[in-house]
């Protein structure tokens, strides 16, 4: 934290003694932003498939703008995604699984425009991730048996990106009279890495009358980290 | 736009479409192909992996256990365990190669300890699917079944066996492979006979049995050629399969001999055995026929005063007791009963036989001593009310019996002659009772229904969910009804209080780190 501190410092005595510092200008951007999930053994909680769709808000500040050609845009974001799976446990019997991943993160955007209306980012982001674990056993109907397994995890994340970013000319608007307010949209790749999970959940259901559970399951571990994709749109103000 | 640029289009499309790729890691999930219960817990086969997983019962946990993996390329063909059932601290497989090219590889039977997991592999050459244990379990038989032939490479021998002697450790003589001499035909049953001594020999016969023929082997020189004893001639085109042997040592001037009785003949077969040193397996047998007119279902041999009687049931409404020194033959009328089993016990001392059959309404008690002088005249009785569908043999003095006419459970007590009586609401077959101490549980739907025999007293433990199996560990005074849900679980309740306030249900046994261990699958 304290480096952080220090890097912080470190870049704002750069912007300031190099006059680069911009005048701030607000991003929000809404982005879809599926996760391709690297550990196979996501597929408990995904049918078939590794994919994590998402989607997610940010929120970018461009702070500075060095020599018109390098800009710099802290952000923070927000990204949910959810999937839900099938797994064939044993014997052929079956487990309705579902998981959400919800992260909050903070990065350093640098973003260069080589084309009034095509430009290219990089980016790097660190968070905190939160993993809400469903499993559901189908009860047919009888009520007094416990069939849902829960668990919450909250785990760190660190990632970085790269993509293209659209907007429509400045120019063009500032001939429109608008000068506060631009439109466009980015495509990004990037890498997450979560930190490992360990599924063991809470057992509930059933009644009042149910009888009590003494040993609950631990279904093992798994990894979220993954490779993103990104496609979003930004709107500009400011 | 020009094909470099279509390519950097095309990367990231195509790496998500190969990237969601999966292999279906979860899509068949585990599967345990056989189950059998042991002293610690229930041990069940990977069906992909053949590996054996202990479920290890205690008063309050079920966890898995790896107790056993086969030789690389193996394939356990079945498990079973000895006599002890639900007391066994040995468990045995037979496996044999996935591959015929594995020349490494041969059939074999493993002896695994339980829980250690030690194990001792013998190797056999070829499969062997039928087995049958030594009384004393220091030995064990394998011979062929005729779905054997499946897995042979080439030529199969069906009258092949193997002995093996669980006390050594495995050599070139451990198993011992015999071929033993039934023409072709494929064993059908194996009987180990009290010892007898033949001559100044102490001899263990072990009797093999097909159709119309009988082989026997003395254990105690294996070595020897073992003796054939034909019980219907080349020409009889009857299918004649003993089902029930019993050797029986000299007597006066009656030497050592063994009684039969066969499926589909009306002879009791008497073995008279002798020493005979012209014979290569060292005695002889000389064959006498006792003609009972009809199929005899099962006997007896009562020795009583110097004299041998055979107390024979033939599936009709008398028993005959044979005098076998003179063939005289008694017939006593069973009032219309039908008698078709015969059980021996001990009453105050001396030895009782209790006879019974199915659709009859008694069981009869005949004693041993002084047999040869009353003959059966002071036959004793005691009534079934709604008749005898099934009777199991709970211990030397009870008899759990199914009635005929009625959705009643009777519990006999062979001691007093009484009889407890209990109307049952279910539709549930008593006969998969199971008894520890004197209370019987039975698992039927969601419910435990548990009788104690005593008092007479029955009483129900209604679970939460559907029972699919039901175990009783009696060394850890632990019940454990299995339930079929995805994860593995189970209430299991202490036998001296089963009442729901101490069930208490254990869950995920079967899946335990199921995350983990499917990267393990092949």
């Amino acid at each position: 934290m304290k480096r952080l501190l220090q890097l912080t410092l470190c870049i704002s005595i750069l912007l300031l003694t190099t006059g680069a510092m911009a005048r701030l200008r607000l991003e929000v951007g809404t982005v879809i932003s599926p996760t391709v999930v690297f550990d196979e053994r996501f597929e408990f909680f995904s049918s078939d498939s590794l994919m994590l769709p998402g989607y997610g808000l940010d929120i970018r500040v461009e702070v500075a703008d060095l020599r018109q050609t390098l800009q710099i845009l802290p952000f923070v974001a927000y990204r949910i995604g959810m999937q839900d799976g099938f797994p064939s446990l044993v014997d052929g019997s079956n487990m309705r699984t579902n998981i959400r991943v919800r992260d909050v993160s903070a990065g350093l955007r640098l973003r260069g425009w080589f084309l009034p209306w095509l430009g290219a980012y990089g980016q790097g982001f660190a968070g905190v991730t939160w993993i809400d674990m469903e499993g559901e056993i189908p009860r047919g109907g009888n009520t007094a048996m416990k069939h849902q397994y829960e668990a919450q995890k909250t785990k760190w994340h660190l990632g970085a990106g790269v993509g293209a970013e659209l907007r429509i000319s400045p120019e063009w608007m500032a001939q429109r009279g608008i000068h506060r307010f631009n439109f466009g949209g980015d495509v990004g790749l990037g890498f997450i890495r979560r930190a490992q999970t360990h599924f063991k959940p809470t057992v509930s259901g059933g009644d009042e009358y149910s009888i009590d559970q003494i040993q609950t399951v631990s279904f093992g571990d798994f990894d979220l980290s993954g490779l993103t994709f990104t496609v979003g749109l930004t709107f500009r103000f400011f | 736009m020009k094909s470099r640029y279509r390519l950097w289009v095309w990367i990231p499309v195509l790496l998500g479409f190969f990237g969601c790729q999966t292999e279906g890691l979860f899509e068949s999930g585990i599967w345990y192909n056989q189950k059998i219960q042991v002293r610690h817990g229930i041990v069940k086969v990977n069906s992909r992996t053949h590996e054996l997983d202990l479920f290890r019962v205690t008063e309050t946990t079920i966890r898995r256990q790896k107790l056993h993996s086969p030789m690389k390329g193996e394939i356990i063909h079945s498990i079973f365990n000895d006599a002890q059932n639900e007391n066994s601290t040995r468990l045995f497989t037979i496996g044999y190669p996935a591959e015929v090219r594995q020349s490494a590889l041969v059939a074999g039977l493993t002896v695994i300890a339980i829980p250690s997991g030690e194990a001792v592999r013998y190797e056999t050459g070829s499969l062997f699917s039928g087995y049958r244990f030594s009384p004393d379990g220091n030995r064990l038989v394998l011979y062929h079944q005729s779905d054997d032939m499946d897995h042979a490479a080439s030529l199969f021998n069906p009258n092949e066996i193997a002995i093996v002697d669980l006390t050594a450790p495995p050599s070139e003589t451990n198993p011992l492979i015999r071929s033993i001499d039934i023409q072709g035909h494929m064993i059908e049953d194996i009987f180990f006979l009290d010892s007898l001594r033949i001559g100044d020999i102490s001899r263990q016969l072990v009797a093999f049995v097909t159709d119309g023929m009988v082989q026997l082997m003395d254990f105690a020189d294996a070595d020897l050629p073992s003796l054939t004893v034909r019980v219907k001639t080349p020409t009889d085109r009857r299918r004649i399969v003993v089902h029930r042997m019993e050797a029986t040592p000299a007597l006066g001037h009656f030497g050592p001999r063994i009684f039969a009785v066969a499926t589909g003949a009306t002879e009791i077969y008497d073995f008279e055995l002798s020493a005979d040193a012209q014979s290569e397996a060292g005695f002889s047998a000389v064959l006498n026929l006792l003609d009972t007119g009809v199929r005899p279902t099962d006997f007896a041999v009562v020795r009583d005063d110097g004299r041998m009687l055979l107390v024979v049931a033939e599936g009709a409404a008398r028993i005959q007791l044979f005098e076998v020194d003179t063939a005289a033959v008694i017939s006593r009328s069973t009032n219309g009963q039908v008698v078709q089993h015969i059980t021996r016990r001990q009453q105050e001392g001396a030895e009782e036989l209790v006879l019974w059959g199915a659709n009859s309404s008694y069981l009869f008690f005949l004693r041993s001593d002084g047999l040869s002088r009353r003959m059966g005249s002071d036959m004793e009785s005691l009534h079934i009310p709604d008749g005898i569908r099934t009777v199991r043999i709970l211990d030397t003095n009870r008899f759990l019996i199914h009635p005929e006419r009625s959705a009643a459970v009777i519990v006999a007590d062979l001691h007093s002659r009484t009889l407890t009586h209990l109307i049952s609401t279910g539709s549930s077959n008593w006969q998969d009772a199971v008894l520890h101490d004197d209370t019987l549980f039975l698992a039927m739907s969601r419910r435990i229904s548990f009788l104690d025999i005593l008092s007479g007293q029955p009483m129900n433990l209604e679970l939460d969910e559907a029972i699919s199996r039901f175990y009783v560990f009696p060394h850890q005074g632990t019940g454990v009804a299995m339930h079929n849900t995805a994860t593995g679980r189970a209430t299991v309740f202490p036998l001296d209080s089963p009442t729901r306030e101490d069930c208490r249900i254990i869950d995920g046994f079967h899946v335990d780190g199921i995350m983990n261990r499917m990267e393990d699958q092949p």
